[in-house]
């Protein structure tokens, strides 16, 4: 009895050694806060006050009457599929471009790497001069008319812009987790591929992609969750705008806690935000782990 | 096993809820820090008795310098959160001279352009550690100052404009008016001057038809755009269409009366005069906009280099603008602020002499996370601010600003604060309420870009303008 017992406090005096501190902070930020989270979405707080009336399922109600709100979710699944589907497209063919034997590839790989490293809010004030100043400049010289505007004035074009811009700030980073991928299946598999008569294509087709599955999982999955969240390119590159058309769910939820001092409200927007990327994300996540195969 | 170390997670979680929760009762320590956990009471009365702050300022209203003759303040530490944050390095200076004085410390901080003040005193709040000076938008401000600020009625400039511009909840004053701007159209007199080759007055323009008649002559003369619209919501929404509550009738009593009205959708706007002249003189800056072929595409800085280089006559913006348009401006040009001039003056007269404009930075001082002594050292700031040669050096000479208290009368610096500033003196300024919905100008925004763009009438801008209005409730 006693040496269970001095057993299940030597386990637990280990666990708090080795996962202690990283369960603590784990706790502290992330789950308090969102235990918080929800319970503040029972209440009408403003966001500044001591005073934050309890309403129970008020906020939910208005919620699902918040017209503006479903519509920028509507736009913001629009966004996601569409980016999601044009970074990894062009993330997967960079890779396979600088992974085969060209000269620099180092050098592209950095290169496209780079756009990464800047942050959101410098990206999108970069951007938007290149669309308000520079494309316009160019399309007024070479008179190419869909250029002579600028392209954040309208609402369809600035939403072709974000994802523009998605895909510039994304593909790199996919990219490398795409060519660790490539790397990662083993040269012999590919030899006998070719060996049996497959062309090169054949071999990309049948061969390396399924191999490399699980690179797919990681990386729709990254984009999915950080395009569902997108604020900081939307803030800096559109601000929302032309009159409020791209106003994308996190930013609409920001708007609503911040500006309208609907914390309350704001606040339960986004748990349902994060409830539809958390289920979309899984959803997906579990779908293609059971395609996954090894060789 | 798994249950006991389940358990021990769940009594950890109850055990960081219960540390968080004590820190609510000694908040303040953390900025108190000397004075440790000396209790509400005694700090007041030491206060009081050791530093005499409050009767000081009382007895001499007028006193040189508070600060100088006297207030001790040695260890006390207060943090001021500065929303401008054009001037925090002129107010980090002033925080330190003033510093010198009494020995006391100030830490002015700001925040960047990707938060707003509303959100960083909302997080400062809720972490229990809020600064001693807040300085925020005059509705941010109204929204939270009877829960968290000292009175400051008994204050000496509170009777020199501190309660006319200051925030005011019945007969109790809340905040420190930091600075006037007035919002109107922007002429470069030295540009219209040159083109058309002739001296030209601003008062010279004293209705919609007078200008609309400059704009062709100076169409004709070769500034074939004279005017730069922004494109920006807070600028044509925040600036311009609440020009339109506030000229109902010129009074805060009656704006807010129409803004109740809009509320209960007992208000047809195309019926209303204001409104309609208001957009009538919108509409002929938007012929003539230099922006005019993409209108939503206008650029802030561009506008404001095409005003100080006479690109451009007219600018619709505020005295504010001078920080971006100094950047551009040759030696010499005279520039200054008028009305936006309309054609229908019923029910307002003044509509087409006076400026919209008031106190846009109020500064509270917090008595929540804030001892008593801080507070004293946070007044004794503000005195020294109004009454001391420095202080109102650092505003008016340091900070370019145009000063709320009327026993300020050193001349503003530059040629729009100056405007403000005579506006000011001559009593022209509309008041303006501080009680817009947070979400005004980026919502109303959204609708009046639409407009700009040309992609709706007025009608259309109308209605949804009063469904912005009744959806509020």
């Amino acid at each position: 009895m006693n040496r269970i017992k001095s057993s299940i406090t030597n386990n637990i005096g280990i666990f708090l050694v080795f996962a202690g501190p990283a369960v603590l902070a784990f706790l502290a930020v992330i789950i308090i806060p969102f235990i918080y989270g929800i319970y503040l979405t029972f209440t009408s707080w403003d966001g500044i006050s001591r005073n934050k009336p309890f309403v129970g399922m008020a906020n939910y109600v208005s919620v699902i009457k918040d017209g503006p709100f479903w519509s920028s979710l509507g736009l913001t699944v629009f966004y996601v599929i569409i980016a999601v589907l044009t970074v990894n497209a062009v993330a997967f063919a960079l890779a396979l471009l600088v992974s085969g034997k060209i000269k620099g590839s180092n050098f592209f790989r950095a290169g496209f790497f780079t756009p990464n490293l800047i942050g959101g809010i410098i990206l999108g004030y970069i951007w938007q001069f290149i669309f308000k100043n520079i494309l316009v400049s160019i399309g007024d010289t070479l008179n190419i008319a869909f250029l002579q505007k600028s392209w954040l004035s309208s609402s369809a074009l600035a939403f072709a812009a974000l994802i523009v811009v998605t895909i510039w700030q994304y593909s790199g980073y996919m990219m490398l987790i795409y060519i660790a991928g490539l790397t990662g299946v083993s040269e012999d598999v590919r030899e006998a591929a070719l060996i049996d008569g497959c062309t090169g294509s054949q071999v990309t087709r049948y061969i390396i992609i399924p191999l490399m599955r699980s690179s797919f999982t990681i990386c729709i999955f990254l984009s999915i969750t950080r395009c569902f969240m997108v604020y900081d390119l939307n803030l800096a590159l559109t601000e929302g705008g032309p009159f409020g058309s791209t106003t994308m769910a996190a930013m609409y939820v920001y708007q609503k806690a911040f500006s309208s001092k609907q914390y309350g409200v704001g606040q339960t927007e986004a748990i349902i935000l994060f409830l539809i990327t958390a289920v979309i994300a899984v959803t997906q996540t579990m779908i293609s782990k059971s395609k996954e195969v090894e060789a | 096993m798994k249950k006991k170390v389940l358990s021990s997670l769940l009594a950890l979680t109850l055990a960081i809820g219960a540390l968080s929760g004590c820190g609510n009762s000694n908040a303040g320590n953390d900025s108190a820090g000397s004075d440790g956990a000396a209790n509400e009471s005694a700090a007041q009365a030491g206060t009081e008795s050791e530093t005499g702050e409050e009767g000081q300022s009382a007895e001499e209203p007028a006193s040189e310098t508070a600060a100088e003759t006297g207030a001790d303040f040695s260890g006390v530490s207060i943090t001021m959160l500065n929303t401008k944050s054009e001037i925090q390095p002129q107010l980090e200076a002033a925080a330190e001279e003033w510093g010198a004085l009494t020995g006391a410390t100030l830490e002015v901080y700001t925040i960047g352009g990707d938060s707003s003040p509303a959100k960083e005193i909302g997080s400062r709040y809720a972490a229990n550690n809020a600064p001693t000076l807040v300085m925020g938008d005059p509705q941010d401000v109204s929204d939270f100052c009877e829960e968290y600020g000292a009175d400051l009625s008994g204050e000496s400039w509170a009777a020199n404009g501190g309660t006319k511009y200051g925030i005011m909840k019945g007969d109790v004053l809340y905040s420190f008016p930091f600075c006037i701007e007035a919002r109107g159209l922007i002429y470069n007199r030295t540009a219209i001057e040159e083109i058309l080759g002739e001296a030209w007055d601003p008062a010279s323009v004293t209705n919609m038809d007078d200008l609309a008649a400059l704009f062709e002559r100076l169409a004709q003369a070769g500034m074939e755009l004279p005017v730069a619209l922004n494109m920006e919501d807070w600028s044509i929404a925040g600036h311009y269409l609440t020009q339109m509550y506030e000229e109902q009738d010129g009074t805060l009593a009656t704006t807010e009366k129409f803004m109740e009205d809009l509320k209960a959708g007992t208000v047809d706007l195309t019926e209303n005069v204001r409104f309609n002249a208001m957009l009538e003189t919108f509409e002929l800056l938007m012929e003539y906009n230099s922006n005019k072929s993409d209108p939503l595409a206008a650029d802030y800085d561009m506008n404001a280099a095409d005003l100080a280089e006479g690109e451009v006559a007219f600018w619709f913006n505020g005295n504010w603008a001078w920080a971006e348009i100094s950047d551009y401006i040759e030696d010499g040009t005279e520039l200054g602020l008028m009305s936006v001039v309309q054609n229908d003056t019923t029910g307002n007269a003044n509509v087409n002499t006076y400026l919209c404009g008031g106190a846009t930075k109020q500064v509270m001082i917090d008595k929540e996370c804030n001892d008593e002594q801080q507070q004293a050292a946070a007044k004794n700031f503000l005195d020294w601010l109004v009454n001391s040669e420095a202080g109102q050096n650092v505003l008016v000479t340091e900070c370019s600003l145009v000063p709320a208290i009327s026993t300020i009368t050193q001349e503003a610096t530059n040629p729009l604060a100056r405007s403000v500033q005579q506006y000011a003196a001559e009593g022209k300024l509309f008041d303006q309420p501080s009680n817009y919905p947070g979400d005004h100008w980026a919502t109303v925004g959204a609708i009046m870009q639409k407009y700009l763009a040309g992609e709706e009438t007025r009608e259309e801008f109308a209605k949804e303008l009063q469904d912005y209005w009744t959806g509020l409730n």
